[in-house]
């Protein structure tokens, strides 16, 4: 199950600590992760407990990535709300951590159905400030155990927080996955507060009171973002009529009506961006450039279509799921007739 | 003629305490703690939200800051993955006890060995003097210019017997850490018992922290600037009021710290 | 030949530029040792000086000056020797 395999990846690929709090549809995982702890299944998962609030998680999180040590938490939209305070602070401050999303409904309460409606929240305004974090979208239990590793990579790499956006669907699904043990990671902690031990003392900080220092800063900040390289993966795109945009469990979707439509005549692709924040605009851009129509699917009322229409620059259709209804390959391709 | 100065500050800094505030004298006695121990070179420090903010520009150990209320979840963070470093934070009453009561009751449930210094100066100090949870009755505040008003916002809170009841803290303690002006003939004189008492509490929850037991002190401080009074005054203030509604003892010292000789 | 006679001497180690004039040493010394000097320091307040001949008596080195300044002005209290009276 979808939980169970990012659970196994991040326990294999070197997680040393997790802290999370129970929110469906998202608790599966930490449920997982306590027998993996349990059991002992690697020397190097050593902390594992149940926080008092996302709140705590979140801070949980900035201390043990503070110290310079890989940490986790899952978590759904109202939880992530509550978190946004703290990746804000991690931001600016450099904290390596990882998130996984499990998309509910929303906004407020909703329901512990499927839906895509964080992308917004989770690309454009994760927190005060310009706050942002990467974010990595899996549209199969294989890439979602991939991605733990790579998440964990890059918030090193980076110093910055990763987001893995999955959903409800991806999270409760069954399907087989290559059992490759995966490599740990091995990551640079020499930046992080763990006692002066005769050196320097490190700070970990994102106070700058004065505005010129501040400047520097967030300039650095700003170019450590364009460092980093976006994802996409393209299937059927380079002759596209149709051109589907959708990420994780549409993209599934998308690929399934695009395959129909082509043995019906119609040359459907479908562009499907891995790395939400940075968008893999100019990918699209490239993919988009013989196609006549573009739509983009999604599970919510239109979110990531603004992204779509900004880099393609013409009108983009919409094939909306809303409410955690599961998205229909039948109601796609009628919208391509 | 030179004196050896304390490794764990700054050489050379200046705090950003308003002069009088007893706030640069927690931060010294915990430089000085650190140096008596030993653990100078293990010491993480979480910067809280408020005056407490800008200690790394004085103290000079590792430091993370933490958002506003959250340091003792930080603390526990990193605490939990470096089990040997000494982890503490200074914090102060609106932070520990208004937005980071969550955060500091359950870190305190918890046990975990991390220590929170609370300066209790009965308002939010760095904002300029705003109503906090441990206002008393009847005082006036910016945001309670007619005396803060019991029925509408509650009595002060009293974090120590509120850490009492559970049994993970191991060591709780309450002291008044401005000097008590003393009356004589010709002149006040200020004692130097809070002082050292300050001091032996600092020493003490570290010790408790090495020992594997969470340490909570609160020092009941003054803030001259903002309750608009003259450094004595607030001194004599600190010993007529703050320690009539937040009596000073010992709470609970689960190894006996207090009591080994150093 | 007399030897010289000697006693010890205490003296106050102060980082003049730290000290905010608060205070708290001047009214803490139980000699009356300390007091605010006339000039200002580069922070803009009247900084603490020490004299070994108090108001009331020598310094006898208790450190209490040392223990309650909130600033770490006060960085030591040192001992020395003087002469009382030379041959």
């Amino acid at each position: 199950m979808g939980a169970e395999a990012i659970a196994e990846a991040a326990v294999d690929a070197g997680l040393e600590a997790y802290f999370g709090y129970p929110i469906t549809p998202s608790s599966e995982i930490m449920e997982n992760l306590a027998l993996l702890y349990a059991s002992h299944r690697n020397d190097k998962f050593k902390v594992y407990f149940q926080s008092a609030s996302e709140v705590e998680s979140i801070n949980l999180l900035m201390g043990a990535g503070a110290a310079g040590h890989i940490a986790m938490t899952a978590t759904s939209g109202p939880g992530l709300s509550l978190m946004a305070e703290g990746i804000s602070y991690a931001y600016t401050s450099e904290i390596p951590l990882v998130i996984v999303n499990v998309n509910r409904g929303g906004p407020g309460l909703g329901n512990v159905a499927p839906e895509q409606s964080d992308y917004l929240f989770v690309t454009k305004s994760l927190g005060h400030g310009g706050s942002k974090a990467i974010v990595l979208a899996p549209s199969s239990i294989q890439e979602a155990m991939n991605q733990v590793r790579m998440a964990f990579e890059l918030s090193f790499k980076f110093r910055i927080p990763v987001i893995i956006l999955t959903d409800a669907i991806i999270i409760h699904m069954l399907e087989s996955v290559d059992q490759d043990h995966l490599l740990p990671v091995s990551v640079d902690s020499g930046w992080s507060a763990r006692g002066r031990s005769g050196g320097e003392r490190h700070l970990i900080n994102s106070i700058y009171l004065e505005p010129d220092e501040f400047r520097k800063i967030k300039v650095k900040l700003e170019e450590k973002w364009k460092a980093i390289e976006p994802l996409s993966d393209c299937f059927m795109c380079d002759d596209a009529e149709t051109l589907f945009v959708a990420y994780g469990i549409s993209a599934r979707i998308a690929m399934e009506a695009a395959t129909e439509l082509r043995e019906r005549g119609i040359r459907a692709g479908v562009f499907r961006p891995i790395t939400l924040n940075p968008f893999p605009g100019k990918m699209l851009m490239d993919a988009a450039r013989n196609s006549s129509r573009i739509i983009a699917i999604e599970m919510n009322e239109g979110q990531m279509v603004h992204d779509v229409q900004y880099w393609v620059r013409r009108d983009v259709e919409l094939v909306p799921f809303i409410g955690g209804i599961y998205p229909d390959t039948e109601e796609v391709i009628e919208k391509c007739k | 003629m030179q004196v050896k100065q304390l490794s764990a500050v700054i050489p050379g800094a200046v705090n950003t305490y308003c002069p009088g505030c007893e706030h640069g004298l927690l931060l010294k006695f915990i430089a000085m703690a650190l140096e008596e121990l030993g653990v100078t070179e293990k010491a993480i420090m979480v910067g809280s939200v408020g005056c407490s903010t800008l200690a790394f520009k004085f103290l000079n150990v590792d430091y993370v800051q933490a958002p506003h209320g959250r340091a003792p979840a930080i603390m526990t963070g990193i605490k939990e993955v470096e089990p040997g470093a000494i982890v503490f934070a200074v914090q102060g009453d609106g932070d520990a006890l208004s937005i980071g009561l969550q955060e500091l009751i359950h870190a305190a449930n918890r046990g975990i060995p991390i220590t929170v210094f609370m300066y209790n100066n009965m308002v939010f100090g760095m904002t300029g003097g705003q109503m906090a949870p441990t206002t008393p009755e009847g005082m006036v505040t910016t945001t309670t210019p007619f005396g803060r008003n019991t029925k509408a916002s509650g009595p002060p809170i009293n974090s120590c017997e509120l850490l009492s009841c559970l049994s993970g803290p191991s060591y709780i303690r309450r002291v008044i850490i401005a000097p008590k002006p003393i009356q004589l003939k010709d002149r006040v004189m200020y004692s130097s018992k809070e002082a050292n008492e300050s001091y032996r509490a600092v020493v003490s929850a570290l010790k408790t922290q090495m020992m594997g037991g969470f340490s909570y002190v609160e020092f009941l401080g003054t803030c001259n600037v903002n309750w608009k009074m003259s450094i004595t005054d607030s001194k004599k203030y600190a010993h007529e009021v703050s320690a009539k509604v937040f009596p000073p003892r010992l709470f609970r010292d689960r190894f006996g710290v207090d009591s080994i000789e150093s | 030949m007399y030897r010289p006679v000697l006693r010890q001497k205490w003296d106050v180690i102060i980082n003049t530029d730290r000290c905010k004039g608060c205070e708290i040493c001047v009214n803490a010394c139980p000699e009356q040792n300390l007091q605010l000097s006339k000039n200002i320091n580069g922070l803009g307040y009247h900084y603490v000086e020490f004299n070994f001949h108090g108001k009331r008596g020598d310094c006898t080195g208790c450190n209490i000056c040392y223990n309650v300044c909130p600033d770490y002005s006060i960085l030591g209290v040192v001992s020395g020797e003087e002469a009382v009276n030379g041959s």
